[in-house]
């Protein structure tokens, strides 16, 4: 600990931070590779802006240690000052200086470059960006996607080491996020800038990044593919964040895990002994449902949403499970049901809270 | 007793004043009232006249040998008009010269009320006028209590009107124990005692007015206000900002004019009876305004940027200082300039340096409360975009916020000139010698009544103090939220 690791861009050991008597940010520890793209998934609150914020140098954390291409930019005697970093930050506002013109934006953080590597560069971002015909408007004459890709410009004009966006989709219409996040991920390939992006929308951090940090309560709770973190979560607050998901009780067999609708298939064993209380985590398109006048389980709400229903469904020990289903004109609340399990789905278990 | 006689002036000024401006400020931004614009045009213009030109009009107008009996004797044979000179003329004078003041710090929040809370009281089956009172005021509460704040301190500090209209308040015993007495340990210690008033009445204020806040809940703030339909209302409404309108505006103008066309007729000397023509009279009061403007604007940018970017303990302490100075009196800041001057500074005494620094402490708050409203509508974000874009903190401060608060300095520069053409009390006491303003030259003469001279300066002084205003007021979009009418 508190050696860069090899390979490594950009690396936080041991970062505090408190703001009055909150506690922002926990012991967190986060590491980010060149060329590639890491999202931070976590609710709103969780400390992921003020991750950034000390990243990029405008905040202090109380206590840790920062390496940025093996150089300690941040410890108890160490503070390399935001301007030096060369760190670009990418605002959820875009903070767009609006007395300037796209160009005069783009310009701003290499004015101190000769004019004929100023050009060069604007020629490069605005190319790498689309904003021919752009330069000489006002960021107000600007769409919401538009100026996202100014600001983008803008700091990839400076040829940052890492690029930070804070909800980089969070201010755009919902209608438009999609074409935008390919862009921007055509953007960043192209550019092959290493970027950090924060979000609460775990369809965004799933998407475009090579991996997800999952962050709640001040600390990065897993770190991965975002499959891995699908599919294997290591605690019920990862598995939360990254799907909807129902939590029964259980106890271990074998293979297999005992809960009130029937014996689950375990995806990991290991850590469990036989006969253990856990509790197991089921996502919403995990279960099956077969109407059937001796089933067990009562269908007690039906959410219609179109493309799917979510069906609440109450197992004999009077848990509530949803389940997502495409049918919803033979189902309705009051049916009995059965549940079993979608074809080789598996089940994770996590210990039981203990109370 | 100087004493109550001070805050009594100052309680009942601030009365009438929120009596004038309330209604018109509603009328004239919420209702179908006709020629609104035109009353709000009117209702601002009184900012521009001091109160020591104020008072000098109502005299010539109404008192002894003046305007109206002039008229009215000849006519009806009237003899005996009732005197302005006292409490009554000071509360006029007073009230109908401050109430824009008022207008000033609630238009904004009249015309930006959240209109939903009006809606829902409607919907409970208040009418109109209930909802007014019950809804559209208490939203505006604190916005009327900070007006009347300013409304109070301006009374309680003014010393030209209550002079020339010879009611003994505390600011004219200070300056009459100055002048004929030179008796100054008396006048420091009423000085004194008029900054604790003063203070008090702020204390006041921030206690009744508490920490409330306002807001708006819903978020769409450009949504268009309805505009009210009062019915047959309306004419006695027009009515009303009429007779305002020609109490504060029209009839001034006219007594100006009037004394300055029969000075020219009669071929009273229309120029001084000081050495210098009205021109310099002009050039030096434009001169100490704009030295002051500048030092105030150049003192509130660090200021204001430091207290809103990086609050600290210190920031704090010297924001507070600088918002103490409301509370204080301009006669009690001359004159312990005077003081420092004779004692401890006579190389600057009585030069314009000394009168510079009197007035930029005199109108250090209202410029650096200029400055910090429009650095706080800026975003900290571009500030950390250029540092993140590898600009250091001075650069990025200076690159990102000066070109945004561009319309911000132009208005705390033009406040700032605004006020001080028309400050007496620091320019009577420590201009040099042969140093005369415009304000030295309407007092001189009006104090001897000399009333055909005083029109030229005085019109001069509200001519180009109008200046400014329409800066402010252009700045401002005061008049945008009409529309085209």
């Amino acid at each position: 600990m508190n050696k860069p690791l090899l390979n490594s861009l950009l690396q936080c050991e041991d970062i505090d931070i408190s703001f009055g008597n909150h506690q922002v940010l926990n012991n967190l520890h986060m590491d980010l590779y060149p060329g590639e793209i890491l999202s931070i998934l976590g609710p709103s609150g969780c400390g992921k802006t003020t991750l950034l914020r000390i990243i990029a140098g405008l905040e202090n954390p109380s206590r840790g240690t920062i390496y940025l291409k093996n150089q300690k930019i941040f410890d108890e005697s160490t503070n390399l000052e935001a301007s030096k970093r060369n760190i670009g930050m990418i605002f959820q506002d875009y903070a767009l200086f609006p007395h300037l013109s796209v160009e005069k934006n783009i310009l701003f953080g290499i004015s101190h470059l000769n004019s004929k590597i100023q050009a060069e560069n604007l020629e490069r971002v605005q190319k790498l960006t689309r904003l021919d015909g752009l330069l000489k408007r006002y960021p107000h004459e600007l769409s919401g996607g538009q100026q996202q890709r100014v600001a983008i410009a803008r700091t990839l004009a400076t040829r940052p080491n890492v690029l930070l966006m804070d909800e980089p989709f969070s201010n755009l219409d919902a209608s438009l996020r999609l074409t935008v996040r390919m862009e921007i991920e055509e953007i960043l390939r192209e550019s092959d800038t290493a970027t950090i992006f924060v979000t609460h929308d775990r369809e965004e951090a799933f998407s475009i990044a090579d991996r997800v940090a999952v962050m709640t309560g001040g600390s990065i709770k897993q770190i991965g593919p975002p499959d891995q973190i699908y599919f294997w979560p290591n605690s019920k607050e990862t598995a939360l964040m990254s799907g909807s998901c129902n939590f029964v009780d259980g106890i271990i067999a074998g293979d297999y895990v005992k809960t009130s609708i029937g014996m689950l298939p375990l995806r990991i064993t290991a850590e469990f002994s036989e006969k253990e209380k856990v509790q197991v985590a089921i996502r919403h398109t995990d279960l099956s449902m077969e109407p059937t006048p001796s089933g067990e389980n009562t269908v007690v709400r039906k959410d219609f949403r179109g493309d799917e229903t979510i069906f609440w469904v109450e197992t004999t020990e009077k848990e509530l499970i949803q389940c997502k289903h495409k049918i919803h004109t033979t189902l309705f609340p009051g049916l009995k049901v059965k549940l079993s399990p979608v074809q080789y789905t598996k089940f994770n278990v996590f210990a039981a809270e203990t109370t | 007793m100087v004493f109550t006689r001070s805050i009594f002036l100052a309680i009942t000024v601030t009365l009438l004043s929120v009596v004038i401006a309330v209604p018109i400020t509603w009328l004239t931004t919420r209702t179908n009232l006709p020629y609104r614009k035109l009353w709000s045009v009117l209702t601002f213009l009184p900012l521009v006249v001091p109160s020591y030109v104020g008072a000098y009009i109502v005299i010539s107008f109404v008192g002894k040998g003046g305007l109206l009996y002039d008229i009215l004797n000849p006519i009806l044979g009237i003899e005996g008009i009732p005197t302005m000179y006292g409490y009554y003329g000071s509360l006029l004078t007073l009230s109908f010269l401050s109430y824009p003041y008022i207008i000033l710090t609630i238009r904004s929040n009249i015309s930006n009320v959240d209109v939903s809370g009006e809606e829902t009281a409607m919907l409970m089956g208040l009418n109109k006028f209930q909802t007014f009172i019950k809804v559209t005021i208490p939203s505006i509460k604190s916005a009327i209590f900070s007006g009347s704040l300013l409304v109070a301190l301006y009374t309680l500090s003014d010393f030209g009107a209550v002079s020339l209209l010879r009611y003994k308040t505390f600011t004219w015993s200070i300056f009459n124990q100055y002048e004929s007495g030179f008796d100054r340990n008396t006048a420091a210690l009423l000085s004194l005692a008029l900054f604790v008033m003063a203070t008090l009445f702020m204390v006041f204020e921030i206690f009744i007015r508490g920490n409330k806040k306002y807001y708006k809940n819903s978020s769409n703030a450009s949504r268009k206000l309805p505009t009210i339909d009062i019915g047959v209302w309306k004419w006695p409404a027009a009515g009303f900002c009429a007779l305002v309108s020609l109490i504060s505006v029209v009839i001034p103008l006219l007594v100006l004019l009037y004394w300055l066309v029969r000075g020219l007729y009669f071929g009273e000397e229309a120029t001084t009876l000081t050495a210098e023509p009205n021109h310099i009279l002009a050039f030096n009061s434009i001169t100490v305004s704009t030295l002051t403007a500048a030092v105030v604007v150049a003192l509130s940018l660090p200021v204001g940027y430091l207290s809103v970017r990086r609050p600290s303990v210190l920031t704090n302490i010297i924001e507070k200082m600088c918002f103490t100075g409301y509370a204080l009196p301009s006669i009690a800041v001359s004159l312990s300039l005077v003081f420092f001057g004779a004692k401890i500074g006579t190389p600057i005494y009585q030069s314009t340096l000394l009168l510079v620094i009197a007035c930029a402490v005199l109108y250090m708050p209202t410029g650096l409360g200029a400055i910090r409203s429009s650095m706080i509508q800026i975003s900290p974000r571009y500030e950390e975009s250029s540092m993140t874009l590898g600009k250091n903190k001075i650069n990025s401060a200076i690159l990102t916020n000066l070109p945004l608060m561009k319309s911000g300095i132009i208005m705390a520069a033009a406040t700032v000139f605004l006020i001080t053409m028309k400050e007496l009390p620091a320019v009577l006491l420590l201009a040099p010698l042969d140093f005369h303003t415009l304000t030295t030259a309407i007092w001189s003469f009006t104090s001897e009544a000399f009333f055909a001279r005083a029109a030229i300066p005085s019109l001069l002084l509200i001519f180009l103090s109008s200046i400014p205003l329409t800066m402010i007021v252009l700045k401002n979009n005061i008049f945008n939220s009409l529309g085209s009418e």
